[in-house]
């Protein structure tokens, strides 16, 4: 979770603390380019790959549902 | 059949009276049908062999679906057999990943072949001169059926009607929107019993479609014809003068289109997403993009932008920059990837409207225009913090939305005038030849359209902008309408019908327009 919180922090510095937000993308906080972003990051740090159909708000609204995702596709 | 002609209202009676008519034992069989058959005669009285292209994406597409949705089934049971075996029978993680990926590739292949059969078909139709009505619309809402049951989204379509159905649904056939199977697709196949709040609200969205449509656009349009026909004389601030007609007519006609569309749909019980939300009001060309034409700016995100972005290929190419150019390329291999990717989709988006130059030159601006937006952010963001009285006052809100309405205005000239030559000397010429002399000698009187009919488009104008500060302010008009006194509520019923009955274009002396986003 650390991991994940701190590439989130890193490519938003300006977001007020971001690892208890809970409507990242529905509040606008991000856009598709900064999702696209936060994931390919993901993707290079955790050797996961999420595939585009995992795309969607819900599972990006917040650090834990973001979390919850990497672990789903970890198994 | 044009939605603003006399025998589409004719139609529609028809139609809604034959789909409520059915008795309630054999609405769950019957209303689907109407609906079929309405569809398939709307299709056809747009051309027989328009038919044969209708035909084709369906029965390729339905193909398609039965084979991969019979893949899907078949690796769901094997993996809940292998689940339901002693835990020391059970294939170890490494053999189900490999049954699962061996699986997906055969799926891959289906949807692979049946997007190059559909899209080669929509680029031959494009290279052509002949068009075929909607073509593009009812291939992107198949495809993007097919592509989100290879994803395991939903469950095929077993019956063949009701799939032909779904992808030819009158309202929405012939300009949008792309609707999801997920969204309207179950609606379509429910029984809809009448819903006297929602009819009476479809009826009303639909008058208001056929105000836009026939007050603003059908009457505009004749002074943008005349402004777009002699390039050479009509520059300057006649060029300003077209860009702005032409934001406004194809707004009137576009809009009013999917008020239709959408107001068929809730008569019918049959909701289906917005494809616009206040579009002028947006700060940025990418806000602009996600308030106009939303579901086809959705379809190129979910499916090519998303996909291509997050690809191994771009995961590859960010890797090998962060080699190149070391910890201090960071910034730079994360963001190029998506960049590029946002340049494809936008060079896609410009081949879907056409495969021409212009289109090809419209796709790419708006690409760089947004690129170049998010590379600026970080400037933009330290202005805001050393001037945050200026940057959060109205004034620099009112800025933004006029300065990306005039952007966009100039990006949309390269669909308006069809040609990059003509666009950019007519853009130039806003710089360099003004014409102010012309103007205030002619004015705006050899356009074709008299001042009494300047007055009655700016009228309308003027009512569509009181109906989105109300829409802005309390949700929805009709619902806002609902609650006030019957009297006003007449009134404004009464403006609306005879508004579009008196000053509507149409009838003797005109030429009924077809609706623009129809050729795409």
């Amino acid at each position: 979770m650390d991991k994940l919180i701190k590439i989130i922090e890193e490519l938003h510095p300006d977001v007020e603390d971001i690892a208890n937000q809970t409507a990242i993308v529905d509040d606008d906080i991000i856009d598709s380019f900064s999702m696209v972003t936060i994931v390919s990051e993901i993707q290079e740090t955790f050797d996961i790959h999420i595939p585009a159909d995992k795309l969607i708000p819900e599972n990006f609204n917040s650090v834990a549902a973001m979390f919850a995702l990497i672990e789903s596709l970890e198994d | 059949m044009l939605f603003t002609s006399f025998e589409f209202i004719v139609f529609l009676c028809v139609v809604f009276a034959a789909y409520y008519l059915i008795p309630k034992r054999f609405k769950q069989s019957l209303q689907w049908v109407v609906l079929f058959l309405a569809s398939v005669f709307f299709y056809y009285l747009t051309g027989v062999n328009n038919l044969i292209y209708l035909g084709t994406t369906i029965t390729t597409a339905y193909a398609a679906s039965m084979a991969i949705g019979r893949l899907n089934n078949i690796q769901s049971e094997f993996i809940a057999a292998n689940k339901a075996k002693p835990e020391s029978e059970r294939l170890s993680k490494d053999a189900v990943k490999a049954y699962k990926k061996a699986n997906k590739n055969k799926r891959l292949i289906l949807l692979t072949l049946c997007l190059l059969v559909n899209f080669g078909l929509l680029g031959f139709v494009k290279l052509s001169l002949f068009g075929v009505l909607g073509l593009s619309f009812y291939i992107f809402r198949s495809m993007s059926y097919l592509i989100d049951l290879h994803r395991g989204k939903f469950s095929q379509q077993k019956n063949p009607l009701k799939f032909a159905l779904y992808v030819s649904f009158f309202p929405v056939l012939i300009q949008g929107p792309i609707t999801r199977y997920e969204e309207t697709g179950i609606a379509l196949f429910r029984s809809n019993s009448f819903n006297k709040k929602e009819f009476s609200f479809g009826i009303q969205r639909i008058m208001w479609g056929f105000f836009k449509k026939l007050v603003i656009a059908d009457r505009l349009v004749i002074a943008l014809g005349a402004l777009n026909a002699a390039p050479e004389t009509y520059r300057g601030i006649y060029a300003l003068m077209a860009f702005l007609f032409y934001a406004i007519v194809l707004y009137a006609d576009f809009t009013g289109g999917i008020d239709i569309t959408i107001g068929v749909g809730q008569a019918l019980g049959i909701p289906m997403k917005e494809n616009f939300i206040r579009p002028f009001y947006a700060k940025s060309i990418a806000e602009y993009w996600r308030r106009w034409h939303i579901t086809m700016g959705e379809w190129f995100r979910d499916y090519l932008f998303y996909p291509l972005s997050t690809s191994k290929l771009m995961m590859r190419f960010g890797a090998g920059l962060r080699k190149v150019l070391g910890s201090r390329g960071n910034n730079i291999a994360r963001r190029l990837p998506v960049h590029i990717a946002t340049m494809v989709a936008w060079f896609s988006t410009g081949i879907w409207h056409g495969v021409s130059w212009n289109f090809i030159v419209w796709g790419l601006v708006n690409g760089v225009v947004i690129v170049l937006s998010l590379e600026l952010e970080p400037l933009y963001k330290r202005f805001g913090k050393a001037l945050p009285r200026l940057t959060q006052s109205k004034f620099w809100l009112c800025l933004q939305i006029v300065r990306t309405f005039w952007l966009m205005n100039f990006i949309r000239a390269f669909d308006l005038h069809r040609d990059v030559r003509t666009t950019l000397s007519l853009q130039l010429s806003v710089f360099t030849d003004f014409r102010w002399a012309k103007f205030m000698n002619e004015g705006v009187s050899k356009l074709g359209v008299s001042p009494t009919e300047y007055g009655v488009i700016a009228a309308a104008i003027a009512l569509l902008f009181i109906a989105s500060y109300i829409k802005n302010k309390t949700g929805g008009v009709r619902e806002w309408l609902s609650a006030k006194p019957m009297p006003l509520r007449f009134t404004v019923y009464g403006v609306i019908l005879f508004g579009t009955l008196i000053f509507g274009a149409y009838g003797l002396g005109f030429n009924a327009n077809g609706f623009m986003y129809t050729v795409f």
